[in-house]
């Protein structure tokens, strides 16, 4: 590869390699995984120079990703590791008694609001990741997720309500 | 609505340190390419060496096969093939190295020569056997039966007949051998 070439991956990696970690964190929930799939996402640019007619560097990046990380879920479902959330899977809400989330809470707002991500379902929680970091608008999403914008925009809607309500019924129960 | 706005800002807050890496993770991904990318030369090297040793393997085995000088002129000559070339011929077929090139080399055969009989090409004939000259004992019977009478020749067609038949032979009779008791020896004989 030619000096420039190298020059400008580099370049590359330090930009985006937290966001690419981010996309395939939401898609796999695991940390080690993710960074697998991010390093297999900037190995298989750099072989294939993809990187350089991305018109779109994030969302390319993000459709990338996105596709790796769903192939290593594969994967690992089929190895018969855990399975991810599901829209039946969402959190309760919490009960009067002082819970853990509640202690959670108080020690870090945000350590919750992750642990609510996280168990929203992978099609509301990849575009809301998707969404809230900088560039990628509904069509950007859409494109790198396979699906109309329309769809990107509805469940955005959905993933901000249901986390809404999760936090106002904790708060209920903080304040009672 | 106030609360609304106020869990909008915490959403976003948390979404925007959602999914953090570990520090250093651009390092480590420049890293494992680095690593990657110094392997992929080693490999090109290695699979030029094995082309070239094939390819010379096979420019070895092709020149075995048509390099032989004896080959080509043995396949044109007419005659047959001189003491020695035959022992050249031979040398060859048995020598260790032929052994080893095996199957890929062809074994050198003597050339067919116009004087050999077995081998040489003969024209195809209309009558299978082929007729041939009556040998000197098939003469004398054809004379014998022109002259002998006619009684001496029907005996003689008769004896043909029987010589299918099995031999009769008689069985063999051996008469007893019949020695003659001794005599006790004379009292005061020496």
């Amino acid at each position: 590869m030619a000096t420039g070439d190298e020059a400008g991956f580099t370049s590359l990696v330090e930009r985006q390699a937290r966001f690419v970690f981010r996309v395939a964190y939401a898609v796999l929930l695991n940390a080690a995984d993710a960074e697998d799939v991010a390093q297999e996402t900037f190995l298989k640019l750099y072989r294939n120079r993809g990187w350089r007619d991305a018109g779109n560097e994030r969302a390319f990046l993000a459709r990338v990703t996105w596709r790796m990380a769903v192939d290593r879920r594969r994967q690992s479902a089929q190895a018969g590791q855990t399975l991810f959330a599901t829209a039946g899977d969402l959190p309760e809400a919490p009960s009067p008694e002082p819970g853990p989330e509640q202690a959670l809470l108080a020690a870090n707002r945000h350590a919750v609001v992750h642990a609510m991500i996280d168990a929203l379902p992978e099609e509301l929680r990849v575009p809301l990741v998707l969404s809230a970091h900088e560039e990628l608008n509904s069509r950007e999403i859409g494109r790198a997720l396979g699906v109309p914008e329309g769809t990107v925009r509805t469940r955005l809607q959905r993933a901000r309500q249901l986390l809404r309500q999760k936090l106002g019924a904790i708060e209920e129960v903080r304040h009672a | 609505m106030h609360e609304e706005n106020d869990f909008d800002r915490v959403i976003h807050e948390a979404l925007g340190a959602y999914g953090e890496a570990d520090s250093g993770l651009e390092r480590r991904v420049l890293a494992r390419i680095a690593a990657e990318h110094s392997s992929v030369p080693w490999r090109g090297r290695s699979l030029w060496v094995a082309l070239l040793t094939a390819s010379a393997c096979l420019l070895i085995v092709i020149l075995l096969m048509h390099g032989r000088p004896a080959s080509v002129p043995q396949a044109n000559r007419i005659g047959p093939p001189t003491p020695h070339e035959a022992a050249k011929v031979t040398a060859r077929v048995e020598s260790p190295a032929t052994q080893r090139v095996g199957r890929l080399r062809r074994v050198a055969r003597p050339a067919r020569t116009a004087g050999d009989p077995a081998t040489a090409a003969l024209p195809k004939q209309e009558v299978f056997p082929t007729p041939r000259p009556l040998s000197p004992a098939e003469r004398v019977l054809v004379e014998f039966a022109a002259r002998a009478p006619e009684s001496e020749r029907k005996s003689f067609i008769a004896a043909q007949d029987h010589l299918d038949e099995p031999i009769a032979i008689a069985a063999i009779r051996i008469a007893p051998i019949r020695i003659s008791p001794l005599e006790p020896p004379q009292p005061g004989a020496n």
